[in-house]
């Protein structure tokens, strides 16, 4: 590089002596630009060498990784000095490699870099000197730069030496290398293979994550868990569990993902993969980062599930290992007023297949249908579940309430045995309540005896027999969608009224237009009975073509029309049409003698047709236009 | 029995009120096939109200056939849902059953948006729909006629209204399929074959979703989210459409 920046020095004071020459500056800066690109491309070319440690303080006995940075293809003879203080490891594995292309000439040219890593472990404390390194590189004999390096003692902060992305080493510990394999993998487990219908089995997936320094291991974006398939099998899972294991002499981290499986079947039953991905990131900072993905597929795991022995007549279809207990909330009660019983019932096994258990009949009592509740509590070893099924008890009579021992079946798969939990009976002393007798909770089919409260809803409630009258209610597909369409429509209706009203009201030409012919035929209608028909004729059929123009009705003549007609390129026989009628009302008029009632009747009918033909006639035009 | 049939045939709207009497007397004679016989022909005849299906549903019951008499009760209640007697009775219903098995829960989106009509009938939630779309609209036109004041905005809030009620209206008629188990045992297989792998068993009264029907089965779904097929034969669909459940052919 020091060639280089001597060279580009030089070219500068060759640009130097031609200024003020126009054309020879420009071709000296062309051949300047160019000499330029071919020294670096051969600065680019030429084998370098030089040397860096992750972080310029390091800790006493902890590794870390010194690197030598090499330009070039042929390394040989790289002999790692002895240094006073520093012990210097067998290579790390994990030299890298770039290529960077460059231009020498008419050729692309290829430049090697690697990137070889040691292990170095400071034996002492304070400053410590890496001298120059001697190496060979495509023949030529070269020393890397002296690194300094500070040792402290315990944990320091770190002090990259440079930024690169390219510095990423593998994770290493400072007693041996380390595999990515050995960073993170998943076990998978059942605790039973061979299990009765119902039975728990505990599966658990276990992801081991070596825990080190700059090590980070988890599902970062887009990775993911995927719980097995486990069809014939009813499925609880657990919250995933952390703790800290040794194995080989590192310490890993282990999550564990547990599910508690029932077999709902007998049979040879299988539960699927686990599937687990995600990534590993070991590295200093930001830039300085390496990463791994992982994937993860456990093998399947075949379970043998047997049938149960058959079953006594009190068995509750609870599988597993399980205690019962009841409790009264309060030790004495008013007659009438219910007491709580809370019979709970815990262990291990499914919740769902505890039934509830079986009350004795309680003399002079009602027990209402209990309420249910179950609580699943993990712990090291799986979860244990409470059920409990409270029962509200309703004294009917005063004086002492015995609850009756009450039994729980269940199969204890451990000594492959149907086993029966009672729980110890209980006394409860229930006062008289003086509303008592005027107190029926519901009716009694038989009354009971003076005193005593009645029950009634064991039975479902009676028909209905009073209803409002019966119609046949049958699919009608257009009613619904025509509902909800009439609004619609007819507010569509409105809206193009209103718009063709307001555009009558703003456009005169336009409702002049509009109406008449309406108009015309309105007036032509009173020509029978007026006084002077023909003038009557002229009018309406002048009041038309005013209308139709947009004109002045007032004083318009036959040649008005004519000229008013030739200008709007309306046919010229029509136009004489129109012309003839007008003239020969004119004449009427101007004559002073009255026409005969056949001639008006013609003129009238002539009128009428020619202002129909105008009207089609000018609409025609209009929608080819 | 025929003679009623024939006269909701030939009379017509008046004679279902009749039908319902005679079927009503049969029940109180004890006499529950017919009564069910009748009812069931009430609801062929597209006679949809919740009193026929309690009816029905109570007749069922009597008669020992816990699944049906659940459907009808589901069916009462999806017409009206606080029709107080056949909540009470379908709930003594489920309690009659061997897994008192929970009817299972719309989906999320569903319970979070539509929480609030659920004690609705359908009925009110469509006129409501209609009044306030026709409101909405008559506002629309009122601008039109002459620009008030806040029109705009109470059209706007109408509009949105309506649109609630009717989305409401919608998902109520068109539920997800519930079916009902009808035989003592039924049991549900990994596929559409009787020969399969038996996942699960459903029991007398359990109501479960059905996502799918082929070939006379049907894919069924518990409120565990354990799903498997079972035979249309075993199950009475709650609908609409109001399918006759198998036993009442056999009656």
């Amino acid at each position: 590089m020091r060639a280089a920046g001597t060279q580009r020095r030089a070219d500068s004071r060759v640009l130097g002596l031609c200024q003020g020459s126009g054309s020879c500056g420009k071709l000296f800066a062309l051949w300047a630009l160019a000499m330029v690109c071919f020294l670096a491309c051969r600065a680019a070319g030429e084998p370098q060498v030089r040397a860096y440690v992750e972080r310029s303080t390091v800790t006493l006995r902890k590794p870390f990784l010194f690197t030598v940075e090499v330009t070039g293809d042929q390394v040989e003879d790289l002999k790692m000095p002895d240094v006073d203080g520093l012990n210097i490891n067998k290579r790390a594995n994990s030299t890298s490699t770039s290529i960077q292309t460059g231009f020498s000439g008419r050729r692309s040219s290829f430049v090697k870099k690697q990137e070889l890593g040691y292990y170095a472990q400071a034996t002492r404390l304070g400053k410590i000197t890496i001298p120059p390194i001697m190496v060979r590189v495509d023949g030529r004999q070269l020393k890397t730069n002296p690194v300094l390096v500070t040792v402290v003692e315990g944990a320091q902060p770190r002090t990259p030496q440079r930024s690169s992305a390219r510095q990423a080493p593998q994770p290493r510990r400072g007693d041996g290398e380390l595999r990515w394999e050995e960073v993170c993998f998943t076990e998978s487990s059942v605790d039973k293979r061979a299990v009765y219908q119902g039975e728990l089995i505990q599966l658990t997936l276990s992801l081991w994550k070596l825990r080190l320094r700059d090590m980070r291991v988890g599902m970062f974006a887009g990775a993911r868990l995927q719980y097995p398939k486990a069809q014939g099998f009813y499925v609880t899972t657990l919250e995933p569990a952390n703790v800290v294991k040794e194995r080989g002499g590192r310490s890993y981290e282990v999550t564990q993902y547990r599910q508690l499986l029932y077999p709902t079947t007998t049979g040879d039953l299988e539960i699927g993969s686990w599937h687990w991905e995600g990534g590993a990131e070991y590295g200093l900072g930001f830039f300085n980062t390496q990463r791994q993905n992982f994937s993860f597929d456990t093998p399947p795991i075949s379970v043998k599930v047997r049938a149960l022995p058959p079953p006594p007549s009190q068995f509750s279809g609870a599988v597993g290992r399980f205690s019962i207990e009841a409790e009264l909330v309060n030790n004495q009660a008013l007659q009438g007023v219910p007491a709580e019983l809370v019979v709970r019932v815990k262990g291990r096994g499914n919740p769902n297949a505890i039934g509830e258990p079986e009350i004795p009949k309680i003399e002079n009592a009602y027990v209402s249908d209990p309420k249910k509740d179950a609580r699943v509590v993990q712990d090291a070893a799986g979860a244990t579940i409470e059920k409990s099924f409270t029962y509200m008890i309703t004294p009917l009579e005063a004086g002492d309430l015995t609850i009756p021992s009450i039994a729980f079946c269940y199969f204890d798969p451990s000594d492959e045995a149907y086993k029966t939990e009672q729980t110890d009976p209980l006394t409860v002393g229930i006062f008289a309540s003086p509303e008592a007798p005027q107190r029926p909770i519901l009716t009694a089919e038989e009354p009971g005896p003076p005193g005593a409260i009645s029950v009634i809803g064991e039975d479902i409630l009676p028909i209905v027999t009073d209803t409002r009258p019966l119609h046949s209610r049958r699919a009608t597909p257009l009613a619904l969608p025509s509902v909800f369409a009439a609004p619609v429509l007819g507010y569509c209706g409105l809206a193009l009224f209103m718009r063709r009203k307001r555009r009558f009201a703003q456009d005169v030409g336009y409702a002049r237009d509009y109406f008449a012919k309406a108009k015309g035929h309105k007036r032509l209608k009173g020509v029978e009975g007026a006084e002077e028909p023909s003038d009557e004729i002229y009018r309406a059929l002048v009041g038309f073509i005013a209308d139709k123009f947009n004109a002045e009705e007032a004083g318009m003549t036959s040649t008005d029309v004519r000229q008013l007609f030739g200008s709007s390129g309306v046919p010229e026989d029509l136009t004489e049409r129109f012309t003839k009628i007008l003239q020969s009302c004119e004449r009427a008029r101007y004559a002073g003698a009255g026409l005969a009632r056949e001639e008006v009747s013609a003129l009238k009918e002539a009128a009428a047709k020619g202002m129909d033909e105008f009207d089609a006639a000018v609409n025609q035009k209009g929608r080819s236009r | 029995m025929i003679g009623v049939m024939c006269m909701v045939f030939v009379l017509g709207a008046g004679a279902f009120d009749q039908a319902f009497h005679e079927a009503n007397a049969a029940y109180g004679a004890g006499d529950y096939a017919t009564a069910i016989q009748t009812y069931e022909q009430l609801i062929h005849e597209s006679v949809i109200d919740p009193a026929v299906f309690y009816n029905l549903g109570n007749a069922y019951y009597r008669s020992g056939r816990l699944g049906p008499a659940i459907a009808n009760y589901e069916r009462a209640l999806q017409l009206d849902p606080g029709f107080e007697n056949a909540q009470l009775n379908l709930a003594k219903a489920v309690r009659d059953t061997q897994h008192r098995l929970a009817k299972p829960l719309p989906s999320e989106w569903e319970q979070s948006l539509l929480f609030w009509h659920y004690e609705v009938p359908l009925r009110l939630t469509l006129t409501l729909a209609a009044l306030l779309w026709l409101a909405f609209w008559i506002l629309l036109g009122i601008r039109q006629w002459r620009p008030l004041r806040y029109t705009g905005r109470l059209a706007l809030i109408l509009g949105l209204l309506a649109l609630a009620f009717g989305g409401s209206a919608w998902v109520k008629s068109h539920p997800a399929m519930l079916a009902v188990a009808n035989a003592e045992e039924v049991p549900v297989h990994y596929g559409t074959d009787a020969q399969e792998t038996v996942r699960f068993k459903l029991y007398a009264g359990d109501r479960v979703v059905v996502d799918q029907r082929r070939n006379g089965w049907a894919r069924v779904t518990t409120i565990d989210d354990e799903r498997g097929w079972a035979q249309d034969k075993d199950l009475t669909f709650v609908g609409p459409p109001y399918e006759r459940p198998v036993v009442a052919k056999d009656l």
